[in-house]
């Protein structure tokens, strides 16, 4: 078959025209989204810090969960509290105890992945270990992780822990909210212990309607804000609270945007530029260098005529 | 992923190699047009390369990147499993101590008008979305028994106050019934109803006293 380059030009144009035009306009919204709000029936954790007693059941219960080792401290020793505690590889959630400053009241802060709509993690992730579940958490996959690490950096709350003590196949530890448990119809541990229901577990529509319930009919025993509604363009994980979140350690200074939309719009074009321009280029270079062989072998040619002659 | 446009335009791990191998194909494609043999076969490649390209990237976005149905469990079918965390043991409750306490049923009984319904006909399973604000038994105890005993919500040591594990609490056994009338040995501010514990322990000659005349013969 012989094809003549005009003619395999546009043909690949034709094609290539066709295809992206057809998706385009087949999909429009999807095509040109920016945002995105999330599954609307993705589950959620409501924490009312109001309820929370700080027995630390939440943590055993995580514990007991996810099949990781003991608590270090047992729940009956109040010195837990004496300081700050961290995350780490063995802990998924720690409870933390702070002191209102007005009033003097103890109040305690239940610690863990706040499962962000967007999360920074997965688009740090460049290989989607991290990935947010349909169903609202944000799951972890062992067999696909590098151990760059990127994701820690990402996260705004500093909550994915390293294993640093294995050496050869060391991996990122974060709650996932019992993600397994809630494939097989069962509640999440900590929402599960909580002896006074400081934790709700419900899809995370109805927990905004319900912690604007609550905030409403007891205005004076919560302040008005539900941390996580708009936070780095939302979280599944919300929080009400009596006391001031910057009090808890609640970072204040995350904006509404979520993460990846930051960066989502410059990386997404890298893949385009790397097919297209060489492409492109490439071609305009053939087009030019052939113009000038053309060329060259017109001037030969006569030459060679007169030397025939 | 829905459109092949976003799958190109947002993709990770897979779509740099996409990338990557369409730039070496792009070298060999160079390579292969300024080889000094030109057949027919030159001609032929590039299409072909093009074409299979083309058609990895389409079935690419529209099968791994299809979005699935996807079951998401309704949180009806959320069931709480097998109790986790160490269980503190039963607690003891003593109703009839707090029918006296209380100013009428309805502290406890409450939403209920004028009726005494069980806990447990409106409290149930937690986290019901048709009723999200309802709490589930165990925290509708806790709840309502914090809203006078805050002490033992606030110390680990606190729970054993009520969970002791069936054993009976000092309270809970008969005060011992004297041969006359004894002073009390206990004291009485707070404590002014004393059948509450002392009905069932007193004498028959009592039969038919109330609570102020106790007082009149037992002098604290």
């Amino acid at each position: 078959m012989e094809v003549n380059r005009r003619q395999f030009l546009r043909g690949a144009a034709a094609t290539g025209g066709t295809l992206l035009i057809w998706n385009l306009f087949s999909n429009p919204t999807k095509a040109f989204a920016r945002d995105f709000s999330g599954q609307p029936d993705r589950f959620g954790m409501l924490t009312d810090l109001t309820r929370c007693i700080g027995c630390r059941r939440c943590e055993a219960a995580c514990k007991e969960a996810n099949k990781l080792p003991p608590l270090q401290i047992p729940l009956d020793d109040p010195s837990a509290f004496e300081e700050k505690r961290e995350l780490d590889a063995e802990t998924y959630t720690v409870v933390n105890r702070y002191q209102d400053t007005k009033t003097g009241k103890t109040v305690y802060r239940k610690v863990q992945c706040n499962h962000c709509t967007e999360p920074a993690c997965a688009s740090a992730c460049l290989v989607k270990a991290l990935t947010k579940s349909p169903e609202g958490p944000v799951i972890y996959d062992e067999s696909l992780c590098i151990g760059c690490r990127y994701c820690m950096t990402a996260c705004p709350f500093y909550i994915p822990t390293f294993e640093y003590f294995d050496a050869v196949s060391p991996a990122i530890q974060k709650c996932f909210m019992c993600y397994h448990r809630i494939s097989e119809g069962h509640i999440p541990g900590c929402a599960q212990a909580c002896p006074v229901e400081a934790i709700t577990f419900g899809k995370r529509s109805e927990l905004l309607k319900l912690a604007r319930d609550r905030i409403r009919s007891e205005t004076d025993r919560y302040i008005d804000h539900i941390y996580g509604e708009q936070e780095v363009g939302g979280t599944d994980w919300l929080y009400i609270s009596g006391v001031p979140f910057e009090e808890l350690d609640f970072p204040s200074n995350l904006g509404t945007t979520a993460y990846p939309q930051l960066t989502k719009e410059f990386l997404s074009a890298v893949p385009l530029v790397l097919v297209v321009w060489p492409a492109l280029l490439g071609g305009f270079y053939l087009f030019s260098k052939r113009r000038e062989q053309i060329a060259e072998n017109e001037v030969s040619d006569p030459e060679k005529e007169d030397t025939q002659q | 992923m829905n459109s092949l446009l976003e799958f190109l335009t947002f993709t990770k791990a897979t779509g740099y190699l996409i990338a990557i191998t369409f730039i070496i194909a792009f070298a060999a494609f160079w390579q292969l047009l300024y080889a000094k043999k030109k057949g027919r076969l030159i001609k032929i490649f590039p299409l072909v390369y093009l074409a299979v390209g083309v058609g990895i990237l389409s079935a690419g976005a529209y099968t791994t990147c299809a979005p699935a149905a996807v079951t998401i469990p309704s949180a009806a079918e959320v069931r709480p499993s097998e109790s986790l965390v160490e269980y503190p043991g039963p607690a003891v409750f003593p109703h009839d101590m707090h029918m006296g306490v209380a100013d009428n049923c309805a502290t406890c009984h409450h939403h209920s008008g004028d009726e005494t319904p069980s806990c447990n006909r409106c409290h149930g399973a937690p986290f019901d979305p048709e009723n999200l604000n309802m709490p589930g038994l165990k925290a509708a105890y806790h709840s309502l028994c914090r809203s006078c005993h805050e002490e033992a919500f606030s110390s680990p040591k606190g729970c054993a106050e009520c969970h002791t594990k069936g054993a009976p609490v000092e309270w809970e056994t008969a005060p011992p019934t004297p041969a006359g009338p004894s002073n009390t040995p206990h004291d009485v501010a707070g404590k002014e109803d004393c059948l509450i514990c002392h009905q069932a322990t007193m004498p028959t000659d009592h039969a038919g006293r109330t609570n102020d005349t106790c007082l009149s013969c037992h002098k604290p």
